[in-house]
C-alpha cells in the first residue's frame, strides 16, 4: 500500500528529497566564506535537476484518478495541470536567481531549499481531496514564503516583508482552520466529495465563508490583499516573483477544488459573493497599479487584479474552471518573464526596481527590452500573446455561465491595465539612460527565452494546453 | 497563399533581424525588397481573383482550437481584395519615404513596420471571429510602438491616447463576438455563422450592432469618436501617418461591411439613419475643422475624416451603388489621402516646418513637388478624371437613393474640401517665394519612386475602374440580399430601384 501512495505523490517527494539533499549540500559545503561564490550554481543546479525529476514524474500518464492516503490526495489531469504550472514556475524561478543571490549575497541553499518546498506545498493543494490536505499543502507553502521574504537578514524592508506576511498570514490561516472545524460540525466530515453529497446549512455556509478567506488572502484578492503590494516590494526580487505566481497557482488550485466540485449546490449562496470580490479585485488593482512608479510595486498591484481576472473562472462553472488552469499556467510565464528582466538588473547598492531605471534598457540588452515588452503585451491581454487567449477563455466562460456584469468590468479594467503596462514597456524601449547596470547570465538568459516561447506558444497554439485543461476538469465532473 | 501574404513579413522581419544595425544601406534594401515582394504577391493574387464570384477565393481553413472552436480560416472575398492589395502597394511607399526621415533605430522601425504590415493583411483576410480578433489587435500595437517610439515632441501621449481609445472599443467588440459565438452554434469561423440567420432577439440585436460599430467607427473615425485622430496623425512620423490614415481607417470601414451588416441586419437597416446624419456631420464637421488649421498633417487629418464621412455615408445608403462607391472610396482614401500625409512628410523632411505660414511660393522652387502635389490634391477633391471622383459620385448616387437630405448637405462638403485643399495649395506652392526657402530641393530620385506608382493608380482608378468595382459586385449583391428590404418603406424601396439602375450608374461614370 504504502509503496503504491509513495509512487503517486512522486513529483511532490521527488522535490522533498531534493529540497533535503540541497540543505544537506549546504550544511556540507560550509567553509571559511559562508556566502561564497562558488557555492550558489551548485545548489542551483541540484535544484534545478529536482524539478526536472518531479517534471519527469508529472507528466506520465493517468488513465483514471490515482487515490492515495486513504482518499486525501488524489492524482488526476488538475493535480496534473496545476503541478504543471507550479514546476514550470518554479524552475524558471532556479534559473533566474543564481545571479542575483551572488550579487546580493543570499544565502543559496536555504533559498532554493524553501523554493521547493513552497512548491511543493502549491502542489499538494491542488491535489488535495480533503480540507486536511488542503490546509498542510496552504501551510507549507505560507511558511516557506514567510521565510523567503524574510531571506535578506540585512535589509529592513526584506525582515518587515516577512513579519508583515507572517503576522496577517497567520491570521488568514486562523480564519482557514476554524472554518474547516465549522464545516466539519455541520457535516460530519472534512472529505471534498462528501461535503458536496451533506445537506446545506447556515453552519456549513459560515465554515465555507472562513475557509475562502484562507485562500483569498493567499491568492491576495480584495479586501484581503493589504498585505501584498508591501510584502512583494519588500522582499527579495526573485522571491516576490515566485510568490507571486506560486502562491496565486495553490490558491487558485484550492479555490477550483472546493467550489465549482466540492460545492456546487451552494453555488446561488457562494456565486454572488465571489463575482462581488471578483469585480473589487479587478477594479482595485488595476486602479492602484496605475499610480505605481515603482515596478516591483506595479507588478505586485498588478498581481492582484490577475486574481481578480482568474477569481472570473471560478465563478463561471467548468469552462471557467478550465480557464482558471489555463490563466495561471501563462500568469506563470508571462508574469515571471517580466520579472526575470528586472532581475538582470542592478542599481548601485540595491534592486533596480524604478520605472527610470529601465531607461534605454533597449540600447544595452535589447532582447530583455523585447521580452520584457512581450511580457508587458501579455500582461495587459493583447493578441497575439498568450495573456489575451487566457483572458479570451475566461470571458468566454462568464458569458456562458450568464456573468455578464463580470466580462463587461473585466474587459473594462483590461483596457485601464493597458496604460501602465505600456508605460512600462515604453520606458524600456525607448532611448535614454539610466545608471541600472545589466547582467547577462546565461542560465537567466534561458529562462527569459523560455517564458518568452511560453508566452508566445500559448498565444499562437493553445490548442494543447487547452485540451489539457479542458480533460483536467473532465476529471472533476 | 493567404498563409505565405502573412508569413512572408515575419520572415522578413526575422531576417532583418539578423542584420548589423550599422549596415544602413543593406536594411533599406531588405525592407524595400521583402515589402516589393510582398506586394507582387499580393498583385498576382489580386489579377488571379475571379471576377464575378461572390464567395471566398484562395481559401484556407485549418482547425486551430477545436475544442473552442476556433479555425485558422483565411479567405478574400469581393469585399477585402482590393483592400489586401492596397495594403500591399503602400507598405514599400510608405518605408521609402520613411528613410528620409527614420535616421535612428532603422533597424527596430523596419521590424515594427512589418509586424505591422501582418497585422494589417491577416485584419482583411480572416475569416474567423477570433482570427480576426487576433490580427484587429495585433495592428495596434506595433503601431502604438511606432508613433510612441520614432513619433514627435508629444508622441508618447499621442500613442497611448490612441491606443486606450481603440482598445476601450475594441474590448466591447470583444464580448460581442462571444455572444455571436454562443448563438451561432459555438463556433467562430464566419462560413457557419454566416449560413444562415443567427436569430437574435431585436434588442439583443441592437446592443451587439453597436459593439462592433463603435469599435469600427472608433477606428475610421468617425465623428464624435474621432477625438484621438488630430494628435496620432500629427504626432506619428511621416511615413506611419500614411499607414494609420490610408489602411488602419479602412480597416474600420471593412469592418462595418463584414460584420456588422451580415450579422445584424435589421439593426444596421434602423441604425443606417443615424449613422449617415453622423456621417455628415463628420463630412461638414472635418471639412471645416481642416479649413482653419495652420497644421498641415492635423489639416489633412481633418480633412482624412471628413472624407471617411462619404465612406460610412455609401456603406448606410444600403444599396448596391453607395456600397460599390464605399469600396472604390476605400482604395481612393488610401492612395490620395496617403498622397497627401505622404507630400506633408516630403515638407516636412526639407524645411521641419509643419505649419502652412512656414511655406510660400515654393512651386517655384520646386515645380516637379507642386506638381505631384497637384494632381494628388485634385484627386483628393475628387475632381472627374481621378480617382476621388468616381468613388464619390457613386456614394452620392447610392446616397440621393436612400437619403436624399443627407446626400445633398454631403455634397457641400466635396465644396468644404475644395475650399481648404485649394486654400492649402495656394498658401504653401503659390504667391511669393519665399527667400529661404528659395534653394529647396526638388524631388530626388526615390521619391520619384515613391510618388510615380501613387499617381498612376489615381489615373487609373479615375479612368478605367471597371476592375476594381467587377471584382466587388458580386460579393455586395450577395450582402445586400442579406440585409433585409423591410423595416422603413422608403430606403427599401430605393435599395429595390437602386438594382436595375445599376449598370446605368456604371456607364454613366466611364
Amino acid at each position: 500500500m504504502l509503496g503504491a501512495d509513495l509512487s503517486r505523490i512522486g513529483p511532490e517527494l521527488a522535490l522533498t528529497i531534493t529540497a533535503c539533499l540541497v540543505l544537506l549540500w549546504d550544511a556540507w559545503a560550509t567553509g571559511p566564506a559562508l556566502e561564497a561564490d562558488a557555492r550558489g550554481p551548485a545548489t542551483a543546479a541540484l535544484a534545478f535537476a529536482g524539478v526536472c525529476v518531479g517534471f519527469a514524474l508529472n507528466v506520465r500518464a493517468v488513465a483514471r484518478p490515482e487515490v492515495a492516503f486513504a482518499g486525501m490526495y488524489v492524482r488526476d489531469h488538475l493535480t496534473q495541470s496545476v503541478s504543471l504550472a507550479v514546476l514550470a514556475a518554479t524552475g524558471l524561478a532556479v534559473l533566474l536567481s543564481p545571479g542575483y543571490l551572488r550579487r546580493s549575497r543570499l544565502p543559496a541553499g536555504e533559498y532554493y531549499a524553501l523554493l521547493l518546498l513552497a512548491a511543493v506545498g502549491a502542489m499538494l493543494m491542488g491535489a488535495s481531496r480533503n480540507l486536511a490536505v488542503l490546509f498542510l499543502g496552504l501551510e507549507i507553502l505560507s511558511f516557506s514564503l514567510y521565510t523567503l521574504a524574510a531571506l535578506a537578514r540585512r535589509s529592513s524592508r526584506s525582515q518587515e516583508a516577512g513579519l508583515k506576511y507572517l503576522l496577517l498570514g497567520a491570521f488568514a490561516t486562523a480564519f482557514f482552520i476554524y472554518g474547516v472545524a465549522l464545516i466539519y460540525g455541520a457535516t460530519g466530515t472534512v472529505d471534498l466529495a462528501s461535503i458536496a453529497r451533506a445537506p446545506a446549512s447556515v453552519l456549513l455556509g459560515v465554515g465555507v465563508a472562513l475557509v475562502t478567506i484562507g485562500l483569498a488572502f493567499e491568492a491576495a484578492l480584495v479586501p484581503f490583499h493589504a498585505w501584498a503590494p508591501d510584502v512583494y516590494e519588500g522582499a527579495p526580487l526573485p522571491v516576490t516573483a515566485f510568490m507571486s505566481v506560486v502562491a496565486k497557482i495553490g490558491a487558485f488550485a484550492g479555490l477550483v477544488r472546493v467550489f465549482p466540485l466540492a460545492l456546487p449546490g451552494l453555488d446561488r449562496e457562494w456565486g454572488p459573493v465571489l463575482a462581488a470580490i471578483a469585480v473589487a479585485t479587478m477594479i482595485l488593482g488595476n486602479l492602484a497599479a496605475l499610480r505605481q512608479a515603482n515596478v516591483k510595486r506595479l507588478l505586485a498591484y498588478s498581481s492582484i487584479a490577475h486574481a481578480g481576472y482568474i477569481l472570473i473562472g471560478v465563478v463561471s462553472g467548468a469552462a471557467g474552471a478550465a480557464g482558471v488552469l489555463f490563466y495561471l499556467l501563462v500568469y506563470t510565464a508571462m508574469n515571471l518573464g517580466a520579472f526575470g528582466v528586472l532581475l538582470l538588473l542592478e542599481r548601485r547598492g540595491g534592486e533596480a526596481d524604478r520605472l527610470e531605471d529601465l531607461a534605454g534598457l533597449a540600447g544595452r540588452a535589447p532582447w530583455a527590452a523585447g521580452v520584457l515588452a512581450l511580457c508587458m503585451v501579455s500582461l495587459a491581454g493583447l493578441p497575439p500573446t498568450a495573456g489575451f487567449i487566457a483572458k479570451f477563455y475566461l470571458f468566454r466562460a462568464a458569458l456562458e455561465g450568464h456573468q455578464a456584469a463580470l466580462a463587461l468590468v473585466g474587459v473594462l479594467t483590461s483596457v485601464v491595465s493597458v496604460y501602465y503596462y505600456m508605460r512600462v514597456a515604453y520606458v524600456a524601449l525607448s532611448p535614454g539612460s539610466s545608471d541600472a547596470s545589466v547582467f547577462r547570465s546565461i542560465p537567466a538568459g534561458v529562462a527569459l527565452g523560455i517564458a518568452a516561447a511560453g508566452v508566445l506558444w500559448l498565444g499562437l497554439a493553445p490548442q494543447g494546453a487547452t485540451w489539457m485543461v479542458q480533460q483536467a476538469v473532465q476529471a472533476l465532473k | 497563399m493567404l498563409t505565405a501574404l502573412i508569413v512572408l513579413p515575419l520572415l522578413a522581419a526575422a531576417l532583418i533581424g539578423t542584420i548589423d544595425p550599422r549596415r544602413g544601406r543593406l536594411l533599406r534594401a531588405g525592407a524595400l525588397g521583402s515589402t516589393g515582394l510582398i506586394f507582387l504577391a499580393a498583385a498576382w493574387m489580386w489579377a488571379r481573383f475571379s471576377v464575378g464570384e461572390g464567395g471566398l477565393q484562395f481559401e484556407q481553413r485549418h482547425s486551430w482550437v477545436p475544442a473552442i472552436g476556433m479555425t485558422y480560416h483565411l479567405g478574400v472575398d469581393g469585399l477585402s481584395v482590393s483592400l489586401v492589395a492596397l495594403t500591399a502597394f503602400l507598405f514599400p511607399i510608405a518605408l521609402g519615404t520613411a528613410f528620409a526621415h527614420v535616421q535612428d533605430r532603422l533597424k527596430p522601425f523596419i521590424i515594427t513596420a512589418l509586424l505591422l504590415e501582418t497585422g494589417m493583411l491577416g485584419t482583411f483576410m480572416a475569416q474567423d471571429l477570433v482570427l480576426f480578433y487576433v490580427f484587429w489587435e495585433a495592428m495596434l500595437i506595433p503601431m502604438y510602438f511606432l508613433i510612441a517610439l520614432w513619433g514627435g515632441p508629444a508622441r508618447a501621449h499621442a500613442a497611448i491616447k490612441f491606443l486606450l481609445y481603440t482598445m476601450a472599443g475594441s474590448v466591447l467588440m470583444l464580448l460581442a463576438i462571444i455572444a455571436v459565438y454562443l448563438q451561432g452554434g459555438r463556433t467562430f469561423d464566419l462560413t457557419p455563422l454566416l449560413a444562415g440567420p443567427l436569430g437574435f432577439a431585436p434588442a439583443v440585436q441592437r446592443l451587439l450592432f453597436l459593439a462592433f460599430a463603435v469599435a469600427f467607427a472608433i477606428k475610421m473615425p468617425v465623428w464624435p469618436l474621432h477625438t484621438w485622430l488630430p494628435d496620432a496623425y500629427a504626432e506619428a512620423p511621416p511615413a506611419v501617418t500614411i499607414l494609420l490614415a490610408s489602411i488602419m481607417a479602412k480597416a474600420g470601414a471593412y469592418g462595418l461591411l463584414r460584420f456588422c451588416l451580415p450579422f445584424f441586419p435589421q439593426a444596421s437597416r434602423e441604425f443606417g439613419p443615424l449613422l449617415s446624419v453622423l456621417a455628415v456631420i463628420g463630412i461638414v464637421y472635418g471639412g471645416a475643422v481642416a479649413w482653419t488649421q495652420g497644421d498641415m498633417r492635423r489639416l489633412f487629418a481633418y480633412g482624412s475624416m471628413s472624407h471617411m464621412g462619404f465612406i460610412l455615408l455609401g456603406i448606410f445608403s444600403l444599396n448596391i451603388v453607395g456600397v460599390q462607391g464605399s469600396l472604390i472610396q476605400m482604395i481612393n482614401h488610401g492612395v490620395s489621402t496617403g498622397g497627401l500625409f505622404l507630400l506633408a512628410g516630403l515638407l516636412l523632411t526639407r524645411t521641419g516646418r509643419s505649419r502652412t505660414d512656414g511655406y510660400g511660393g515654393i512651386a517655384k522652387a520646386v515645380p516637379a513637388l507642386a506638381a505631384a502635389a497637384l494632381i494628388v490634391v485634385v484627386s483628393s477633391l475628387a475632381l472627374p478624371g481621378t480617382n476621388g471622383f468616381i468613388g464619390e459620385f457613386l456614394i452620392l448616387l447610392g446616397a440621393f437613393q436612400a437619403r436624399p437630405v443627407d446626400a445633398a448637405l454631403a455634397t457641400g462638403g466635396i465644396v468644404v474640401a475644395a475650399a481648404y485643399l485649394l486654400a492649402f495649395v495656394g498658401r504653401v506652392f503659390h504667391g511669393p517665394l519665399r527667400p529661404d526657402l528659395s534653394r529647396l530641393a526638388d524631388l530626388s530620385a526615390r521619391e520619384y519612386a515613391v510618388l510615380v506608382p501613387l499617381i498612376l493608380m489615381i489615373f487609373w482608378v479615375g479612368i478605367f475602374p471597371r476592375p476594381f468595382l467587377a471584382r466587388s459586385e458580386a460579393t455586395v449583391r450577395a450582402l445586400l440580399a442579406r440585409v433585409p428590404a423591410a423595416a422603413a418603406a422608403a430606403p427599401a424601396a430605393a435599395a429595390q430601384a437602386g438594382l436595375p439602375r445599376f449598370p446605368a450608374a456604371r456607364v454613366a461614370v466611364r
